[in-house]
């Protein structure tokens, strides 16, 4: 034995004492003598013996009276302690055990017994010993893991519900959990002022949420602030999870993007429940679906990124939710379930919240269980172009530098026209001018109005007077997937811009190898209807962006224009 | 030889002691004269408990040198004290005296001839 254990002999009869410091010392072990009650617990105190031997009868304070003692100042050590008796009876016997007495030893010593019974509270100190050590080593891991944990959410809370909002428009439940729960919610506007809104829910909940959450966020925000589309956004997003995440970790994902000008919602759906269009006026239900799998699973040539596009008046809210909203579980063990949640959306009267409905009845349900931590929850409204300007960002006329005469011409042919979006590149190269930030929102709006107007309709020659009603919507959509596969032509882009110390002018001109229509007669009738610019091409949109809209030729050739002066206010 | 002392025992601890075997018997010669004087003082003053505690005592470490009889005369003496039966207190007292005596010859004899 490396270590000497001592053994505390407590005994006020002078014969007794000496056999069994005799008998222990035989054992190995090293002795220490007390006479009475008082004389034990002083060198208990003073020598902390591994085992004490314990007369039960003593004068002063009795043996049960020291037992209890130690066992008190023994703490978490387990200190096993041996009664020296020679009563017979059962019950003051049990009384040794019960007032922790570990075993006894009755009177006349018998050597062996002793020994045997010396070993066996060894042993089970030993094991004592063992467990408290890997209890304290499991005290340790779990305080490193917690440590972990809350670095990751520091990083996650940084990253992963931020962006816009606190947006007027939007409203969100997001539990404070979310990094144990795997939710994400992102909110950006892009350089035309819509308001791209990411929702996800990453399988494998904590580190494995923290650490998926950084790249999807870095690419949404990064992508969305160049001008991207939803559909690209997701492709890389898709690729890089895909990468980064292990085999079996995916992120059920819902991306929507608000066009406030046209009051349209573009949206794809991966995996979470459906979101739910509640249309104002007709307070029908249009619910999008998921038709995706989600991020992280295909690689990027299987991965489809196609988007739906459906009419959002002002006034109209989407609502959306992960599944623990769903899956959310009263005391009696029923789960929310979204024909209820389906119920509460539709039987929402007109100017009620149904985010505030949605939010009381799921609390109510789950009542005092305290399993909210899995509530995502958040809606959009739609609201008129004016109620969602974007701020200005500088002082028009501050800006100096750049070159001051330019001319640039961008040309795409039918493969670039069907795989590769123009619009953040040249948004790229024109905000590097100081003189056009003050205008970029209204430079990308305008050229994404111009680019899809001749791709959509004069290249792909679809016809935008489909665009007027609801179920032609799906129509126009669905034919310009077919007429992208199929589409032949240019579109080319002519910038010219010229800038003196008076200010500046930027035109751009947009050119596709369409038929063209009438614009004569086109812009007579929509001025003469009144119609808001909800559909067609968007000319009137148009109009309120640029400092002057001219089409040419056959109508496939526009050109608008952009000036600036440069005095002070 | 005298049956008022378990031998075998004896042979036991002699071996457990060692040289430390004579210090034993030593201190049991004194000390159960010492606690004896305790029983009597205690009777004298009309105190059960401190009779009944002494006795124990003696009971104690007498049986573990091997005084069989004698341990299971103490036990009588300390059940009626601790009974409160005074009255047949002085003859079981007067048994332990006698037996005591002869335990403390043979353990002086067996002392003697080491």
């Amino acid at each position: 034995m490396s270590e000497t254990l001592r053994i505390l002999v407590a005994d006020d009869s002078h014969v007794d004492r000496m056999l069994l410091s005799a008998i222990v010392r035989k054992e190995g072990y090293a002795v220490v003598e007390a006479v009475d009650g008082n004389d034990a617990l002083a060198k208990f105190r003073e020598f902390r013996p591994q085992m004490v031997l314990l007369d039960a009868l003593m004068p002063g304070l009795d043996g049960f009276e020291v037992a209890h003692f130690i066992k008190e100042e023994s703490g978490e050590d387990f200190v096993p302690i041996i009664f020296l008796t020679s009563l017979t009876e059962a019950d003051a016997l049990a009384r040794a055990l019960e007032v922790g007495g570990d075993d006894f030893l009755s009177k006349p010593y018998n050597q062996i017994i002793l020994k045997a019974k010396l070993n066996a509270l060894q042993r089970m100190r030993a094991v004592h010993v063992t467990m408290q050590r890997q209890r304290d080593e499991i005290s340790r891991h779990h305080a490193h893991l917690v440590q972990e944990q809350e670095a990751a959410k520091a990083v996650f809370d940084k990253v992963a519900h931020t962006g816009l909002l606190d947006a007027a428009f939007i409203r969100y439940l997001i539990s404070p959990l979310a990094i144990f729960n795997g939710d994400v919610l992102l909110a950006a506007r892009n350089p035309a002022g819509d308001l791209y809104v990411l929702l996800g829910d990453f399988t494998g909940h904590g580190l494995t949420a923290a650490i998926g959450a950084m790249p999807l966020a870095e690419i949404f925000y990064g992508m969305t602030g160049k001008g991207f589309l939803p559909g690209e956004i997701l492709r890389e997003a898709n690729r890089k999870l895909s990468i980064i995440l292990p085999k079996g970790y995916f992120c059920c994902a819902t991306m929507v993007a608000l066009n406030f000008n046209k009051g349209t919602v573009e949206f794809w759906n991966g995996g979470l429940p459906p979101g739910s269009l509640l249309q104002g006026d007709s307070r029908e239900i249009v619910h999008l679906e998921s038709t995706h799998l989600p991020l992280g699973i295909h690689g990027d040539d299987r991965f489809d990124a196609t988007t739906r596009v459906v009419g959002m008046a002002s006034g109209d809210k989407l609502i959306m939710c992960t599944d623990g909203i769903v899956e959310a579980r009263n005391e009696q063990g029923e789960a929310f379930g979204f024909e209820r949640f389906d119920r509460i959306v539709m039987s929402s009267g007109r100017g009620d919240s149904v985010f505030e409905t949605l939010q009381r009845e799921v609390y109510a349900h789950l009542g005092s269980t305290g399993g909210d931590d899995d509530i995502t929850l958040v809606e959009v409204t739609m609201v008129p172009p004016q109620q969602a300007a974007l701020p200005e960002t500088s002082q028009p006329g501050q800006e100096r530098g750049g070159p001051a005469e330019w001319r640039l011409s961008y040309e795409l042919g039918p493969r670039s026209l069907r795989t590769a979006n123009p619009l953040p590149l040249l948004q790229q190269i024109l905000v590097e001018f100081p003189q056009l930030r003050p205008q970029a929102g209204a430079i990308f709006t305008v050229l994404g109005e111009l680019y899809s107007n001749a791709l959509e309709h004069g290249v792909m020659g679809l016809d935008s007077e489909l665009k007027r009603s609801a179920s032609g919507f799906a129509a126009y959509y669905q034919a310009r997937e077919r007429a992208m596969e199929t589409l032949d032509g240019f579109v080319r882009f002519d910038f010219c811009c010229e800038i003196d110390e008076a200010g500046g002018c930027l035109s751009v001109t947009v050119t596709d190898s369409g038929p063209g229509f009438d614009f004569r007669r086109r812009l007579c009738d929509e001025t003469r209807a009144g119609e808001p610019a909800y559909h067609g091409r968007g000319v009137r949109l148009l109009r309120n962006l640029c400092q002057s809209l001219t089409y040419r030729g056959r109508g496939n050739e526009v050109e608008v224009t952009f000036s600036w002066s440069d005095h002070h206010v | 030889m005298s049956e008022r002392l378990d031998h075998a025992l004896l042979t036991e601890l002699e071996n457990l002691m060692e040289e430390d075997f004579s210090g034993l018997l030593e201190t049991y010669l004194r000390d159960s004269q010492a606690r004896f004087f305790d029983v009597a003082e205690a009777w004298e003053a009309g105190d059960l408990e401190r009779l009944r505690r002494s006795v124990h005592s003696l009971k104690g470490a007498s049986s573990n040198i091997g005084a069989v009889a004698l341990a299971g005369l103490c036990n009588d003496l300390e059940s009626l004290a601790s009974e409160g039966r005074s009255e047949a207190v002085p003859e079981a007292l007067a048994r332990v005296r006698s037996e005591l005596g002869e335990v403390q010859d043979a353990v002086q004899a067996i002392h003697a001839g080491r």
